[in-house]
């Protein structure tokens, strides 16, 4: 609806005040502020309850589809209602860079199993990816967890494009999951933890994620973790013996190596400290709302020397009113204060430039937020005994307490002691 | 394309902040042109694990056309209010291909960037292009910072730059303007 610019001044005003109020404030304030124009009221009225619909539906820029922008070149992929494999697919469900994503079922005549299919872009080299595939079939099979999407066959489709078949999951990123819930800072932790746990169990079995992002961490409605394409990264690499999605290849870098570690930027080797980098990334974003190398819109190359050479800000130094606004309970200096110290510490620690100084492990970051979330001291801290002190006093106010003032008494009671003792004397 | 050297988009953006209107009218196709290219290839590069976001293009085309050397943080916010018209317009042209494409029985595309089953961008880009012609009618300067924050994907802080206005005018003036849209998209009763 268009209405006079006059009108809309009015009107975005009011908007602006009402939401300057306690939501339970609104309505009467509302009513008295429209007296006698009715119209006027419905009309913020209805634009504060779109704000409540709206979840940050426009904070996500529009973008381009990766695959031409004069239309879909080259011979077309599989479509919507054709085979692959044993799969018929019913729907696109996606389109990255890497293929097209689609919803499928495997048609037997005695089961249908819901399943996701990605297909591989051309321009790769199939016959290198499809054995590479067979060679880490068995392993990424065996990956068995309850938050990483199985991948459960692979093949290639009557064009020759290689495709894989996973479990197919419904969910969100985690990020805009978590702001979307407005979760607390606990809560994130939480969800975080599960994400550590995945990737631990992954390492273990010997696979190295290598492309940990927020969006391929969804969270279901259930709020249980899935994490997806694992060790798909791999499989997709460039065959110069580095890694990662052509990273090092001058002229076709992606424009998003946003959540790459230093090693990878560099093309050098990637190891199981390369996803505790990326994981520092992701609980960078969750806990302060902001990527800490993406301020005033930096280049890929830019974003490439910050990964490789900055010293990213605690996560507490980067919180604004608006991050802070999607935390439950948190306003700035709240949340500020709630990630100063042992958060901070524990993210930065992750994301440290050289492998050797980050965590030892998944495992070790995960088990330095559970002391977090205990309120036990955490590894990711200098060790000085002034810090220890403060923890265990906090941890054990109520003991300190009794036994300061026991200890006080003792040393009273000694006191007294020898004093009658002189006295006597 | 004509391969216009950074000295000269330099002197029209300073010309620009000068009053030159003509400046404007001799950027807009020169802005456009490089956007363009940069997106397409790296569209055809196929490289991309992701959708392709136009901040980073603005920023590069930035980096290219503009001597840095030279030019002043207006000069920078001013290109980027170019940049963003130009990019919605590149968005706008690029959508209606698309959906021209899947009428004419083409393979349907979602637009999305990832396997998280969000909605298709394509329609959308539509939609808000549509929706922001009716709001500049109400409110020319609120229907640009849509256009820079959404088209361009620039923050709070470079809008505010760009339009030479606080940050904090930004903000509200975003909010109101996403309630607004939230509300024309949505589907009520809408006579076209």
């Amino acid at each position: 609806m268009t209405i006079s610019p006059d009108r809309w001044r009015i009107v975005k005003a009011l908007f602006d005040e009402a939401l300057d109020l306690p939501s339970e404030a609104r309505d009467v304030w509302l009513a008295d502020a429209t007296v006698g124009d009715e119209p006027l009221r419905r009309e913020v009225e209805s634009l504060l309850e779109a704000l409540r619909e709206e979840q940050d539906r426009f904070e996500r820029p529009a973008s381009f589809p990766p695959d031409g922008l004069e239309g879909a070149g080259g011979t077309p992929g599989p479509e919507v209602g054709s085979r692959v494999g044993p799969y018929r697919l019913v729907r696109v469900v996606g389109q990255g860079g890497m293929g097209v994503a689609f919803e499928a079922y495997r048609d037997d005549d005695h089961y249908q199993k819901r399943v996701a299919i990605k297909t591989i872009s051309r321009g790769r080299d199939s016959d290198l990816i499809l054995r590479r595939f067979r060679y880490e079939r068995q392993i990424l099979a065996r990956l068995e967890h309850r938050n990483i999407a199985g991948l459960l066959d692979g093949g290639v489709t009557d064009s020759g494009q290689p495709y894989f078949a996973m479990e197919y999951v419904v969910g969100q990123p985690i990020d805009r999951h978590c702001d979307a819930e407005r979760l607390g800072v606990r809560e994130r932790l939480q969800l975080f933890r599960q994400v550590c746990a995945a990737v631990q169990y992954a390492h273990q079995n010997l696979v190295i994620h290598r492309d940990l992002k927020p969006s391929n961490i969804l969270v279901t409605a259930d709020r249980t973790v899935k994490l997806l394409d694992f060790g798909i990264a791999k499989l997709l690499r460039d065959d110069d013996g580095s890694d990662g999605e052509g990273l090092t290849q001058p002229g076709v870098v992606p424009l998003t190596t946003a959540y790459a570690s230093p090693e990878q930027v560099r093309g050098e080797v990637v190891t199981t400290a390369t996803d505790v980098f990326s994981l520092g990334l992701v609980l960078y974003k969750l806990l302060s709302g902001q990527h800490p190398f993406g301020r005033d819109l930096p280049s890929r190359e830019e974003i490439r020397r910050r990964i490789s050479e900055e010293t990213p800000p605690p996560p507490s130094a980067l919180v604004t009113t608006e991050t802070a606004s999607r935390v439950e309970s948190s306003g700035m200096k709240r949340l500020q204060k709630s990630l100063h110290g042992d958060l901070d510490s524990i993210v930065l620690m992750a994301l440290r430039k050289e492998q050797s100084r980050r965590y030892g492990s998944v495992e070790q970051l995960g088990e330095d937020i559970l002391r977090y979330l205990a309120g036990l001291p955490v590894a990711a801290q200098a060790d000085s005994m002034g810090y220890r002190l403060g923890k265990f006093v906090r941890r054990n106010r109520p003991g300190v307490i009794g036994a300061a003032a026991a200890f006080l008494a003792l040393v009273a009671g000694l006191w007294g002691t020898a004093w009658q003792a002189r006295e006597a004397g | 394309m004509p391969d216009i050297p950074p000295s000269e988009v330099t002197e029209l953006l300073i010309a620009l902040q000068g009053g030159s209107a003509d400046a404007m009218a001799k950027l807009m196709p020169v802005v456009y042109a490089e956007l363009k290219r940069l997106a397409a290839g790296y569209l055809r590069a196929e490289r991309a694990d992701h959708t392709l976001q136009t901040t980073g293009l603005v920023h590069e085309a930035y980096l290219k056309l503009v001597d840095q050397k030279r030019t002043t943080w207006k000069n920078r916010s001013h290109f980027f209010g170019i940049a963003a018209q130009a990019m919605r317009r590149i968005l706008v042209d690029h959508a209606r291909k698309r959906s021209a494409a899947k009428r004419d029985g083409g393979h349907p595309v979602t637009l999305d960037d990832e396997v998280a089953g969000l909605p298709a961008d394509t329609d959308e880009v539509l939609a808000v292009d549509e929706a922001l012609q009716r709001l500049s009618a109400m409110d020319p300067r609120q229907s640009r910072i849509v256009e820079l924050r959404y088209f361009a994907g620039l923050s709070i802080e470079p809008t505010a730059e760009a339009l030479e206005i606080s940050p904090a005018t930004v903000k509200r003036d975003w909010t109101s303007a996403k309630a607004w849209l939230q509300r024309e998209l949505s589907g009520g009763p809408e006579p076209r």
